[in-house]
């Protein structure tokens, strides 16, 4: 038999102790002072951040800002990990959803004491400031929002007849039936696409028609969707999903078919979307460039549109960290007026209080965002609502509700009993 | 040790001799030689024992501390340490969902490991039987699904099974069974979990088979030779040449493959869209997943973890047993 | 080939050669299918990647995915640290988990038995189960965010399942050939490098894939262990296609399969050796 030539077993362990051995230190091995920022992926892009640091490093000379940016697949690990260390960031972007739980977590700084100080804080969106307010404290500031309203194709409106943006559900309905009749030969044909599990759409249904999804009563938290209000908007987001979106589509989310490809193809004359949409939509089908419109999700009377849900995320402090003066300044930088106008125009995010959102009236195409988050909803602020979305608690119920397999008030019950004891879970 | 396997595969026969570990006693009245012959196998043997031990060993420690205490995210983060003695294990217990995850469990793992293992261990022969441009063939493709990221496996998997667009539905139709039209693959438990154990199995065969291909590889062409010059059917080969050369490595597969299914969380998660608690596919992995991560009850999730790996261990113990003992030759 | 059989009725024995081939074939289609299928959607716009009828193959081929993949932030840091921190642990496991096989193996061991039996116990704990505790302890240890502490991680997780697989290729040698050599004067580590190491190296090469794949895919460790962005593995760069507008399918795609190069060009450099073994093995008898 033929000698191999083997790697010798010194060979590998030196390449072992080498890589021990030389690794870069961590951050502290750096002569100044360094403040670490974490932040999520795809949002504020690194012109805005270079304009907070720098405004923040001649506040602070000798200090750096360290800008980490996470991903969202396993980030509530990845927090939990780095707060119970003796390392944690100094700052951290926490979504608006899981703030609440991290915010009865311990490892967030308290900034009730110096809510004053921070700027705008008589008006901040409700659905980024309610979640970070726990027993009184205040454990997180808002940062950036996102909302949602209706896109539509401008053409094909004028093509079945319509002469402007329906003001109510019932003009909603009605417009979908004329573009229905309008498009009867398009394949698969949705006048509004509305994938069952889009539950960021659906809850401005439950909303329009004054029902809610938990209530908070005597300390606990009570599943409220069995109400007579909320059977009511459950009832129509059935009707709206049953009558507008092809069938297909009562079990589906947004993502698989992306619907913004729907759109783009012509198989829809309308969709709930972001603005970010809207340019996703037009890189697809060059041709709909200047022909798509918005409006805000009408509601059941002509002068009030449907509350909408605002998304995003807030920034929190840890209480671990050496640095949290220094935290509480960037925070202050990158929260003002001065750096969410500019997080505005450079990113194409939403600012975290009403008092900016009039910078929006300029903005082409997004003077329906700014004006529908004036009107805003949000999710049970209790740190149990993050294990409702883990646990995709709203898009099996509106994708039940969609497809009526049961009856609404049996899924309404069902999930209200979950409710009950997802939301008050210690 | 290794000395007792030695006549199967020397002698070239297929006779199952057994050979009795030579007796000898281990007080030997010399120590010093005793400790000398230690020595060696047991430097060899510390570096592993350093690492698992060094870096693995406060980790499990205080998984098993966890388990007696209650830990939410505030003790956590805070590292409050709140014992609650038995109270986990106790609710584990009288909880219904463990007997139910326990059953999916059972099932799941019956199905996986039995289809994987006859799957891989047929391929590894037929990587022997076919030429070499096929066997070529055979290992490229085991080995494009293995290095294909898991990430995107479950993304790939749950397009093809896509009830609206899906291309296993397109094809069904496309060949009449239009029934299929829009079957929703994951809206029962049943149809769910056979998609899961499809795709599990898919992805563990290409380990498999390339791991007894290269056990197989091990067993000298002479036996085979001079078993069939006796007149032996491939059948009479495999059990009694073939498969005494791979058993110990087919064990440990075997046992390996119980271990990683009985564990099974990732699949799962990502197939059913998170779905899992509505559709009952909750095997012990994904219940433990649910407790400790979702519902951040660190306790109760460690204890399910505990409890998961006695029953693997019980489970795979027969085995365990067997691939310890010194000869292996008998079974 | 069934050269090995020496059978009489070669006919019958042609037709079911024919049928092994049709089998393999037809078994190979079916499981490269879900693979074609992302290299197929890595080249389509994300507008067709998920549309209402499946392509079979790409219709408006694009290599935009792959551009704007690469151009991604972090992307070359990352693939750098995968490959230096995978390769370096693969070499560090195999090494130590061989010697402890061979030990395990070869010699009479007093709680060589309990050893194993405990490696395999730590092998059924759910990985999930440790990420945190693991971190807190690298934390104290000043480990945590280098790659020091993310090979001692990777080791430490590969190693069980390494010296257990090593311990069966190695049980499935007879030990006579080593004996011989030591009766040559070779004494007990000569033996195991130049006898038992070459013979075992087809089963090492197959552990090795496997320990290589497990690091190289591994997500949820490095986004824990690793705090700084340019000290992160590939995995972290694909949930990077993930952001809170949606899945960048196409660019994933592309990610995905850029990802499994590496992978595919590893085992193919050694998946020779596997083959050189069988054929030593066939030359040697």
């Amino acid at each position: 038999m033929k000698r191999r030539r083997i790697a010798p077993t010194a060979i590998a362990l030196a390449v072992a102790a080498g890589v021990g051995g030389g690794v870069p230190a961590v951050a502290s091995a750096q002569t100044g002072h360094t403040l670490t920022v974490w932040l999520m992926t795809g949002e504020i892009g690194t012109k805005t951040q270079a304009a907070v640091n720098a405004a923040f490093e001649k506040e602070y000379p000798g200090w750096t800002v360290n800008v980490e940016i996470q991903q969202w697949g396993g980030i509530s690990t990845k927090l939990t990990a780095a707060l119970a260390s003796s390392t944690p960031p100094d700052a951290m972007e926490i979504g608006n959803t899981d703030v609440a739980e991290f915010a009865a977590s311990g490892g967030l700084e308290n900034l009730a004491g110096v809510r004053g100080q921070l700027p705008n804080n008589t008006n901040w969106l409700g659905g980024l400031a309610g979640p970070a307010e726990y027993n009184g404290g205040l454990y997180g500031v808002p940062l950036l929002a996102g909302d949602r309203v209706v896109i539509y194709n401008k053409t094909m409106f004028s093509q079945a007849g319509i002469k402007s943006a329906p003001k109510t559900i019932d003009q909603l309905l009605n417009d979908g039936t004329a573009l229905k009749n309008r498009f009867s030969h398009t394949k698969d044909f949705s006048p509004l696409y509305f994938p069952g599990e889009y539950w960021y759409a659906a809850l401005p249904v439950l909303w329009a028609y004054g029902g809610k999804i938990a209530v908070h009563q005597g300390g606990k938290w009570v599943g409220a969707l069995s109400t007579k209000d909320s059977l009511a908007g459950l009832q129509e987001f059935q009707t709206i999903q049953n009558d507008l979106s092809v069938k297909a589509s009562r079990t589906l989310n947004t993502n698989a078919p992306d619907q913004d490809s729907v759109f783009a193809k012509g198989q829809a004359a309308m969709i709930v979307g972001g603005s970010w949409e809207l340019g996703v939509i037009e890189s697809d089908n060059k041709k709909l460039t200047g022909h798509l419109g918005t409006f805000v999700f009408p509601g059941v009377n002509a002068n009030k549109p449907a509350p909408v849900f605002v998304g995003g995320s807030d920034i929190a402090i840890a209480a671990n960290s050496p640095n949290r003066a220094q935290a509480l300044a960037w925070v202050k930088l990158m929260t003002g007026s001065q750096f969410q106008t500019d997080m505005v125009h450079n990113d194409g995010l939403m600012p975290n209080a009403t008092s900016l959102l009039s910078v929006g009236r300029n903005l082409p195409n997004m003077a329906d965002y700014y004006k529908a988050a004036l009107n805003s909803n949000f999710t049970p602020a209790t740190p149990g609502w993050a294990t409702v979305e883990n646990d995709n608690v709203m898009e099996t119920l509106f994708s039940q509700v969609a497809s009526g397999t049961r009856n609404v008030a049996a899924v309404a019950k069902s999930v209200d009993n979950q409710l009950n004891s997802l939301l008050n879970a210690q | 040790m290794a000395a007792p396997t030695v006549p199967e595969v020397a002698s070239g026969r297929a006779e199952r001799v057994v050979v009795p570990a030579p007796p000898y006693r281990r007080r030997s009245p010399n120590w010093r030689r005793a400790l000398r012959r230690q020595l060696l196998p047991f430097l060899l043997v510390l570096p592993a024992l350093v690492l698992v031990g060094g870096v693995l060993g406060y980790p499990i420690g205080q998984l098993v501390a966890t388990s007696f205490q209650q830990l939410g995210l505030f003790q956590l983060i805070g590292h409050h340490v709140l014992w609650n003695g038995l109270t986990n294990y106790r609710q584990l217990f009288s909880d219904s969902q463990f007997y139910s995850s326990l059953e999916q469990t059972a099932v799941f793992v019956l199905a996986t490991v039995g289809l994987t293992m006859a799957i891989g261990t047929g391929v590894a022969l037929l990587m022997g039987r076919v030429g070499k441009v096929l066997r070529t063939v055979i290992s490229l493709t085991m080995l494009l699904v293995w290095a294909m990221p898991s990430s995107a496996a479950s993304i790939v998997w749950t397009w093809l099974f896509q009830a609206q667009w899906g291309v296993v539905n397109y094809v069904l139709v496309a060949l009449g069974l239009h029934s299929f039209g829009s079957h929703d693959w994951f809206a029962s438990q049943i149809s769910a979990y056979s998609i899961v154990t499809a795709m599990i199995v898919w992805q563990a065969i290409p380990f498999i088979a390339l791991s007894t291909y290269a056990a197989l590889t091990l067993v000298p062409n002479e036996l085979h030779e001079a078993a069939a010059v006796d007149g032996a059917t491939p059948g009479v080969i495999f059990r009694q040449v073939t498969f005494p050369i791979i058993r110990p490595v087919f064990f440990l597969l075997t046992v390996l493959s119980i271990i990683w299914d009985g564990n099974v969380f990732n699949q799962v998660w990502y197939l059913t869209g998170g779905r899992a608690q509505v559709l009952n596919v909750m095997p012990l992995g994904v219940w433990q997943y649910i407790e400790a991560f979702a519902t951040q009850q660190y306790g109760m999730g460690a204890a399910i973890a505990i409890v998961t790996v006695l029953i693997l261990l019980v489970v795979t113990g027969y085995y365990i047993r067997t691939m310890v003992r010194t000869g292996e030759v008998s079974a | 080939m069934s050269t090995t059989m020496a059978g009489s009725r070669s006919n019958r024995r042609r037709r079911s050669t024919w049928l092994w081939r049709v089998v393999a074939v037809a078994f190979c289609i079916v499981m490269v299918f879900p693979v074609y299928w992302m290299i197929n959607s890595s080249f389509e716009p994300n507008s067709q990647i998920t549309s209402l009828t499946p392509s079979f193959f790409p219709a408006h081929f694009t290599f935009h995915n792959f551009v704007d993949a690469v151009d991604r932030p972090w992307f070359w840091d990352d693939a750098r640290n995968s490959l230096v921190i995978v390769v370096t642990a693969v070499l560090v496991v195999l090494v130590v988990a061989f010697l402890a096989a061979a030990a395990v193996a070869r010699f009479r061991l007093w709680g060589a038995k309990a050893f194993l039996v405990l490696i395999l116990v730590v092998q059924m704990v759910p990985t999930a189960a440790l990420v945190i505790p693991l971190f807190l302890i690298l934390n104290r240890a000043k480990l945590t965010d280098t790659y020091a502490g993310l090979v001692l991680t990777y080791v430490t997780l590969t190693l069980p399942f390494t010296i257990w697989m090593l311990r069966g290729f190695v049980k499935a040698v007879p030990i006579d050939l080593e004996e011989a050599a030591m009766v040559d004067g070779a004494s007990r580590m000569g033996a195991f490098r130049r006898i038992l190491f070459p013979l075992v190296l087809p089963g090492v090469i197959s552990t090795g894939v496997f320990s290589f794949i497990t690091a190289w895919n591994d997500f949820l460790y490095v986004n824990v262990i690793m705090t700084q962005n340019y000290h992160q593995t590939l995995p972290v760069w694909l949930f990077s296609f993930s952001t809170n507008t949606g899945t960048d399918y196409g660019g994933l795609m592309a990610g995905c399969v850029l990802f499994s190069l590496p992978v595919v060009v590893f085992f193919l450099f050694v998946q020779r050796r596997i083959v050189t073994g069988l054929t030593a093995g066939a030359v040697k008898g």
